[in-house]
């Protein structure tokens, strides 16, 4: 597959904070690729300069196999075949729900006809073909959602970017439009990016998720091996609940005081951070060459289980368990060697005073 | 949703808030109603039993110089009302949308053009562009411009230079609102710049231009100053002094005054009922408050000399009419010119030394707008605070009924004044007409709506916890409004008074219409000197009453900032903006 959408060393500084830094992605044609990251990481930011609304302070862009930025070219936002899928929808409140799409479709010198054909077809294809008349104050948040993503998949761009489509859609909605965002995407067999700061939602909508800090893609990849074989403490934490013990490795056993753990991942060095989720616990006799123990402190029902919070010396590990085990009992549990993801020690080991 | 806080009042409460309608009854609605009572009902106030009559209405109208001020005062409307809305509304888009040089001089010529008064820059302007004046005097002006300046053009062309900053404020504030996504989402599907501007951001913007207009309108029709000044001066007859005129010479023709002052609130009516109806609009309420802000427009080598064109209307709305009163304050005459020879501090010092007219009418002056804004402060927080307590429906009432006095003219609420105490049985026998405290009680009936229109918000923004906690502590409601409520609006109850003080010490139309014999402020006094020719003490007075006033104020309210500061480690008036109000 080709490269389709890239952005090589790509800079920007904004209010005296350095947003983006030198940052390198590619993204493959029709291709889904989320990036997720706490708010303030630069992925709106990114998106922004890649549509053509920001300029980047250095670095290059293309899309379709087009230059949109670099050292010598600024094609307009108009001319970048983008489409940008706002979070607070940005529908015009002064055209109808047909005219909104029809806008761009106009814009782009099409005839009357093929323009009521395809904005007829945008409008059904996300399912408020009914209410082609109305004015977007009529519509509730999820139309409006629908009507914009209508809006920019009508122009048949070459990139769509979804800057947190959902994050003003109610809860219940949410899941709902985004398996219908997904289809849809899919359906159009469009190359999109989709930034969001909620790691269920990046996870589900994406071939290639990468999450982002501090303005740096911290990793790429397919989202069950981010979750997996996080390469940070930042991204597996991110991701979902994860526990982490900090030791040695000596040889390809994790040492940490009398713990030895065995695990199949990668070692990325000597002092490492041995990370493992609260679903991987299992009964001690599973791995019993791989086991951990700690006192019961609290357990709560989370529904699907009980979550039980250990202390095992100054390291606190949270494990999902399937019954109720009472406070202050001491309970041993194991973790399959491939469950068991290593990452570097961001900080020196802690010494208590 | 805020908790339900009806309660039943109890007798003291109701008996207050009985009286608070009635004060203000009495203080705004009542000489309204007086001057719409002369114009349709010509008997009022003769003593006979009145009856309803469109006669002296039409016998009114018909008169060719009521004809001429109405088709006046409405085409210059028009005309200003336009010019003015698309210099703000370019003002706006160069301070808010690009990266002018020179933004932070420009970005405070709105506000100075709002402080000075407009009667001031018309007399200024008459100095300017007078056939010997200081324009000509430079070779700047040649005699067919000063003879158009001496026309609709030149009342045209200095309204829209006081006014422009109306529709700036409203545009930009209209642009805020709107931020950059719509204009965004147009560009992503394939607009270009100017196609966005003029399909998606002109037409989403004109709700808010349209009410720019319609405020300027207004302004245009009601104002007084450029009416008794350049416009009388050429014998452009508009309705607001044709008003004062029918009053002032002898015979007084109430009639007449009453039936133009009707036109005059119809016109201003037409335009409040379709600023109203506008703001009902759905669609422009869904413009959110919390877009992210517009992109700004790199204007690359243009910034100078866009920044030239800004500074240019800064230097004739401001500094040139200020420069120009300073120039006359310290000339012997207007024609020797700017030269050493022709220099002279004689108007200065008469206007400094005590005992003279000018200095006593400024003194008096500062004594009125002292009291007035001290009076309109407190009745202000009262006012607020009471309703604030009472229903929803009250707040609204009054509040809609401070923004229509707002709009009442001066001279039209003057008017009502002289027919209420000068004519109505009972106020008449007071024998308050033609006292100072008359003067004061009608400064006060127009600058109380100002105060409200600050205060009322700033009260509602003190969450009823706080208040409700007092109370369980045991505070009685004076003690809850001395020791909760002031401290925690002092910025805005500062401000409010200082606002007050600083239109009242430059108000024209009423202090006109309702001067003291025992003296007239300042306002009048400086028209009547430049009516006569003096005009040289007359610059020396406007220069001493702006330094006195605007100096005043702002070292008042540096200091209660201040103040705030040192006590709360913050502006006073940012602790009601915080959640809670804590």
């Amino acid at each position: 597959m080709a490269t389709w959408l890239e952005c090589r060393a790509v800079a920007k500084r904004l209010g005296g904070k350095q947003v983006l830094e030198g940052l390198d992605l590619a993204v493959e044609k029709g291709e889904i690729l989320s990036i997720l990251g706490p708010s303030g990481s630069g992925k709106t930011t990114l998106i922004r300069l890649i549509a053509g609304l920001a300029d980047p302070d250095g670095g290059e862009i293309d899309v379709a196999g087009r230059a949109v930025f670099g050292p010598r070219v600024n094609v307009p936002i108009e001319r970048r075949g983008v489409g940008y899928v706002f979070q607070d929808y940005a529908v015009w409140p002064h055209m109808t729900v047909a005219a909104n799409v029809a806008f761009g479709l106009e814009m782009a010198g099409l005839g009357r006809a093929e323009r009521d054909l395809r904005v007829k077809q945008a409008l059904a294809s996300v399912h408020i073909g009914e209410l082609a008349d109305r004015f977007p104050d009529q519509l509730s948040g999820g139309q409006q959602q629908r009507l914009a993503l209508a809006r920019s998949l009508a122009m048949r761009p070459e990139v769509l970017l979804l800057d947190e489509p959902l994050s003003n859609v109610d809860a219940a909605l949410r899941e709902h439009l985004r398996l219908e965002i997904l289809q849809l995407v899919r359906a159009h067999g469009t190359t999109a990016i989709y930034i969001t700061h909620d790691q269920s939602e990046a996870m589900a909508l994406c071939d290639r998720l990468a999450v982002m800090q501090h303005g740096r893609l911290l990793q790429t990849g397919a989202p069950e091996e981010l979750y997996r074989r996080p390469n940070s403490q930042f991204v597996a934490s991110f991701l979902g609940s994860a526990n982490a013990l900090a030791g040695v490795m000596e040889g390809s056993v994790f040492t940490a005081g009398g713990v030895q753990m065995r695990t199949n991942c990668p070692v990325p060095g000597t002092f490492v951070e041995l990370m493992f989720r609260p679903e991987d616990a299992l009964v001690a006799e599973a791995y019993p060459q791989n086991q951990l123990e700690g006192v019961v402190e609290a357990c709560m029902f989370i529904g699907r289980c009980w979550r039980l919070t250990l202390r095992a010396d100054t390291t606190m590990f949270q494990i999902d368990w399937p019954h109720r085990v009472a406070e202050q009992t001491t309970l041993a549990f194991s973790i399959a060697p491939d469950r068991c993801a290593l990452v570097p020690r961001e900080a020196e080991p802690r010494r208590d005073f | 949703m805020s908790p339900d806080r009806t309660r039943r009042l109890s007798g003291g409460e109701v008996a207050l808030t009985l009286g608070v309608v009635l004060g203000f009854g009495l203080l705004v609605l009542l000489p309204l109603a007086l001057v719409m009572g002369q114009a349709l009902l010509p008997d009022l106030l003769e003593g006979h039993v009145p009856h309803l009559s469109l006669a002296g209405l039409q016998h009114s109208l018909a008169n060719p110089r009521s004809i001429t001020a109405i088709t006046h005062t409405a085409l210059l409307s028009v005309l200003a009302a336009t010019t003015a809305t698309l210099l703000g509304f370019c003002y706006a888009v160069m301070l808010t949308r690009t990266d002018v040089a020179c933004r932070w001089l420009l970005s405070i010529t709105p506000g100075l053009i709002f402080l000075t008064p407009g009667y001031l820059k018309a007399l200024a302007w008459v100095l300017l562009m007078s056939p010997g004046g200081y324009l000509a005097q430079f070779g700047l002006l040649s005699d067919a411009a000063s003879d158009a300046f001496f026309g609709i053009g030149g009342l045209v062309f200095v309204h829209t230079l006081n006014l422009f900053p109306l529709a700036c404020f409203v545009v930009s504030a209209a642009m805020a609102g709107l931020g950059g996504e719509f204009e965004d989402a147009a560009r992503t599907v394939g607009a270009s710049a100017r196609g966005a501007w003029l399909r998606v951001n002109l037409p989403l913007l004109a709700p808010a231009l349209a009410l720019a207009f319609l405020a300027i309108f207004a302004e245009v029709a009601s104002d007084f100053g450029m009416a008794s000044t350049i416009a009388r001066s050429i014998d452009f007859g508009l309705l607001t002094y044709s008003i004062a005129t029918a009053i002032e010479n002898f015979p007084v023709d109430f009639q007449l005054a009453g039936s133009q002052a009707l036109v005059l609130l119809s016109m201003l009516s037409a335009a409040l009922l379709l600023d109203r109806m506008l703001r009902r609009q759905r669609r422009v309420r869904l413009i959110s408050g919390r877009a992210r802000p517009a992109r700004i427009y790199r204007l690359g080598a243009w910034r100078y000399p866009v920044a030239a064109v800004g500074l240019l209307v800064s230097l004739l709305a401001v500094w040139l009419p200020m420069a120009a009163i300073i120039a006359r304050s310290m000339a012997r005459t207007l024609g020797q010119g700017l030269v050493s020879s022709n220099m002279t501090w004689r108007y200065i010092d008469q206007a400094l030394t005590l005992g003279l007219p000018a200095n006593q009418a400024l003194l008096r002056s500062l004594g009125f707008a002292s009291i007035t804004a001290l009076v309109c402060g407190v009745l202000a927080l009262l006012l607020a605070w009471r309703l604030d307590q009472g229903g929803r429906v009250l707040r609204n009432a009054v509040l809609a009924v401070s923004m229509g006095a707002m709009a009442i003219p001066g001279v039209v609420m003057g008017l009502g004044y002289i027919l209420m105490w000068n004519r109505l049985p009972v106020f008449s026998a007071s024998g308050l007409y033609g006292t100072w405290p008359l003067l004061v009680l009608g400064y006060i009936s127009h600058g109380l709506p100002y105060a409200l229109v600050v205060v009322l918000p700033a009260i509602g923004q003190i969450s009823p916890n706080l208040l409700d906690a007092a109370r369980l502590y045991g505070a009685s409601a004076a003690t809850r409004l001395v020791r909760i409520v002031v401290p925690l609006i002092a910025l805005s109850l500062i401000t409010s008074v200082l606002l007050v003080f600083t239109r009242t010490v430059f108000e024209l139309p009423i202090s006109q219409l309702l001067q003291p014999t025992s003296g007239a402020p300042a306002p009048s006094v400086i028209v009547r000197y430049f009516g006569n020719d003096n005009d040289g003490i007359g610059s020396a007075l406007s220069l001493l009453a702006i330094v006195a006033t605007g100096g005043s104020a702002g070292l008042l309210w540096l200091a209660a900032r201040a103040a705030g500061r040192a006590v709360w480690g913050k502006g006073v008036g940012d602790m009601v903006g915080m959640p809670g109000g804590r």
